[in-house]
């Protein structure tokens, strides 16, 4: 079946980041802000499994606790770029003339800038914080889905469908409502997959920068960053927040390669 | 794993490296954290620039590992309370060839008295009245009033007369009569150092020193361990020392340094204002846990802001050991237990963005967290988080003094009217005996009664706490084993560079971390400077 082994390997990845991310409280084997001077760079052992940071603090403990920031970051970054795009989409699509070119050329304006320094400079001027992270991103993000369901509106508005609705004297915006938007569902589900896992990277990048989550709040990207200047002497202090990201990163594009093989999707454009 | 890891990344940065930093034979290269802003002596205020302008400018007088002034360019007399006479060295020449006369020291002071001129050092000389120069080896400063500080003020680097005229000179443009001069400014912000062949003392055996400026410490550890960069001072997170130490090529020294770390106040803020929180965060904060676990020893907890070694130093002072349960009650009598609404037990706490002050600055938040109060740090880039202190627009802060020498430096500290721009007194803390006591220190010259009286100020600023005192920073120094003849100065000064050499690779000994006594040193400026 196509696309079925992503699909699986994608599921599973997923589910298990959602069940870690729920459960991180009951999971943790110890509290993420815990800090044990005296026994900081510890590596790998039968009591820290993943080692100690350079503040003695489980490892394990705030990567799990990372997987909660990521995924909230994650899906409301997405939830909210959904429906900003998704609206204005489908009304410059329904509605053609100068609001399907107003909305376009902001769409255009917006995509014109590189996503994460449109974003950097964004939280600067917000002030670092993953709220501010999330407005962020949710403010760059909603491009893709706007030009996607735009696209899929104009396609389909020309559609028996629609003109019969218009014969039998179906309001415009019941059209638009209750006959196309629902169409819309699939191809969307498959962007905000991807669309997900760019939000992921991108919160990463950020705290990496110190302009996401602020401290004691363990974030995978944070993570990073302070682990970096023990890159020489600790390397378990990077590794293991950079392998959370790959994996999640890996398993939300499997799952959205599976989904668009499954469902038949064309390859969505932009993130 | 971590082998294959260094090797990796020693390799990474030998093929990134472009040709142009390869250093030519009998160049010194020092990395820097950041890059010197000015290297007009008159305007240095920060430590980098400090550094670099040291090696370049001479002045009157110097300072010794003490802080005690030692002749540089001139010998001096003090024939009254109100006059100081100084005799110029014979044949000193800038690196521009002209002589270095008394015309031209009388022209930097002038300069520096200049309020058109913004120098950052003019409150250090506001009581000169009048400067003469009789003939070309002699200056007489005038006082109008009685300054104690004022021959530690005088290690000001000295200018030729016809650049002194002028605002902050272009880094480029910098003439001294130091053992190096300005050779070039590199991209990046880095500085090359020639050495000036008619230097008062002899020319440097080092034909030049590079400072180049590597923001990121790995990268600094990385470029020490292939060779690249010879000497990184205090520059090096603690946790990379014994990775360095551990390479037969390099050499590790530890000695006492000068450099004061505390936490700031700002005292206008009402919770603040109150003493008993002021002690609370001091009692509430484990600094021994930072400097033996964070630190890795290479710092040792403060009493205050002078160092032991220090000529007015005292040790009976209020100590505030790490006492949570004190920090507590204290706490709960002024309003802050935990009955206090969540807001009002919140602070917002400013840093650099300094990886080891950022993970200092969560331990302070960890260990008030156990006394309910919130921290929420800040850290910003040096510009803006130094705007913000010096504009008084924080509530806490960790800031370092480097290279205290003169004790009047208490009186732009904590004098009521030394409010920010008058002085440093950015917590805008106000104690009538404190006042007394700074005014009264600085208007003697008479050095034991001047010890007694900042005795008393060390006292009651231990127990008034306008700022915490951390802890005094040694002096961490890692540098190729084939750079000979460096020797650390307490206040981070680089003047040995002025006689040190390369030698051939001496064979490989078990690493030293020698822990001596201060060394001698040379000049250094007369303020204070942050880092």
């Amino acid at each position: 079946m196509r696309g079925s082994y992503r699909l699986v390997v994608g599921g599973w990845l997923i589910a298990v980041l959602i069940v870690v991310a729920l459960g991180a409280d009951r999971l943790a084997p110890y509290d993420p802000g815990a800090q044990a001077l005296s026994e900081n760079l510890a590596p790998p052992g039968a009591r820290h499994w993943l080692g100690q940071d350079a503040l003695g603090r489980d490892i394990l403990a705030r990567v799990i606790h990372g997987a909660r920031v990521s995924l909230a970051v994650g899906i409301i970054t997405v939830l909210v770029s959904l429906a900003i795009g998704t609206t204005i989409g489908a009304l410059a699509g329904f509605a053609g003339g100068w609001i399907d070119e107003l909305a376009m050329r902001a769409v255009d304006v917006l995509l014109a800038f590189p996503g994460l320094l449109l974003a950097i400079a964004l939280t600067s001027v917000l002030g670092p914080s993953l709220r501010n992270v999330v407005i962020a991103l949710s403010l760059i993000g909603w491009t893709g889905y706007a030009r996607l369901a735009r696209g899929e509106i104009v396609r389909l508005r020309e559609r028996e469908l629609v003109e019969a609705a218009r014969a039998l004297g179906v309001p415009e915006h019941r059209i638009l409502l209750r006959h196309l938007v629902p169409l819309l569902a699939t191809p969307l589900l498959v962007q905000a997959t991807f669309g997900m896992a760019a939000a992921i990277v991108a919160e990463a990048s950020l705290s990496f920068l110190g302009l996401g989550a602020q401290p004691p709040t363990a974030s995978w990207g944070a993570m990073l960053n302070d682990g970096r200047a023990f890159a020489l002497v600790a390397p378990h202090l990077t590794i293991f927040p950079g392998l959370a990201i790959m994996v999640t990163v890996l398993g939300l594009n499997c799952l959205g390669d599976g989904l668009r093989d499954r469902l038949d999707v064309r390859a969505p454009s932009g993130i | 794993m971590r082998a294959a890891l260094t090797g990796l990344l020693l390799c990474a940065l030998s093929c990134s490296r472009p040709a142009a930093t390869a250093a030519p034979p009998g160049t010194v290269v020092i990395a820097l954290e950041s890059a010197p802003a000015a290297l007009d002596p008159r305007f240095t205020t920060d430590a980098n620039s400090a550094l670099v302008a040291d090696l370049v400018s001479d002045g009157l007088t110097a300072g010794d590992e003490r802080g005690e002034p030692v002749p540089a360019l001139a010998e001096w007399q003090h024939p009254s309370p109100l006059e100081w006479q100084f005799t110029l060295r014979a044949n000193v020449r800038f690196h521009d060839g002209t002589p270095l006369t008394a015309a031209d020291v009388a022209a930097t002071y002038r300069s520096v008295l200049d309020p058109t001129m913004g120098s950052p050092k003019r409150e250090a000389f506001a009581a000169i009245a009048a400067i003469e120069a009789p003939d070309p080896l002699t200056v007489v400063f005038r006082l109008r009033e009685v300054s104690a500080s004022f021959l530690e003020s005088t290690s000001l680097g000295i200018m030729p007369a016809h650049l002194a005229a002028d605002g902050p000179i272009a880094p480029a443009a910098v003439v001294g009569s130091g053992p190096f001069r300005v050779a070039e400014i590199l991209d990046g912000g880095g500085v090359e150092l020639a050495a000036w062949r008619d230097a008062p003392d002899g020319a440097p055996r080092l034909a030049r020193v590079r400072f180049r400026v590597v923001p990121d410490g790995v990268v600094r550890a990385l470029e020490l361990a292939n060779g690249s960069v010879h000497l990184v001072q205090n520059a090096l997170d603690p946790d990379l020392l014994p990775w360095l130490a551990a390479r037969p090529e390099l050499e590790l020294i530890i000695s006492p340094g000068t450099t004061f770390q505390y936490l700031g106040l700002n005292l206008r803020d009402p919770r603040l204002a109150d003493r008993r929180v002021r002690t609370a965060l001091a009692a509430g904060i484990d600094r021994n846990a930072i400097v033996r676990h964070v630190l890795r020893d290479t710092a040792t907890a403060a009493t205050g802001l002078l160092p032991p070694a220090h000529w007015a130093y005292t040790g009976d002072v209020a100590q505030h050991p790490y006492d949570p349960a004190r920090a507590a009650a204290l706490l709960e009598r002024a309003g802050l237990g935990r009955a206090a609404s969540a807001a009002h037990r919140r602070f917002s706490y400013k840093t650099s963005t300094v990886e080891l002050r950022r993970r200092i600055a969560e331990v302070f938040q960890h260990d008030l967290a156990g006394l309910g109060l919130g921290l929420d740090i800040r850290s910003y880039e040096w510009a803006t988080f130094y705007d913000d202190i010096k504009r008084g627009n924080f509530e806490l802060y960790a800031l370092a003094w480097v290279g205290v020498r003169d004790p009047d430096i208490y009186f732009r500290m904590f004098h009521s009217t030394m409010q920010p721009p008058a002085g440093v007194n950015r917590g805008g803390y106000a104690s009538p005996a404190m006042d007394r006591l700074v005014a009264a220190a600085r208007a003697t010259e008479d050095r034991a009664e001047r010890r007694r009286l900042y005795a008393e100020v060390q006292r009651l600023a231990a127990e008034d706490l306008p700022i915490i005192p951390l802890w005094w920073a040694e002096n961490v120094v890692v540098k190729s084993r084939t750079l000979r003849g460096f020797v650390p100065a307490p206040n981070g000064s680089l003047r040995s560079l002025a006689t040190a050499t390369f030698a051939a690779p001496a064979p490989s000994t078990a690493v030293s971390s020698a822990r001596g006594p201060a060394p001698a040193t040379t000049a250094w400026p007369p303020h204070s400077y942050f880092r």
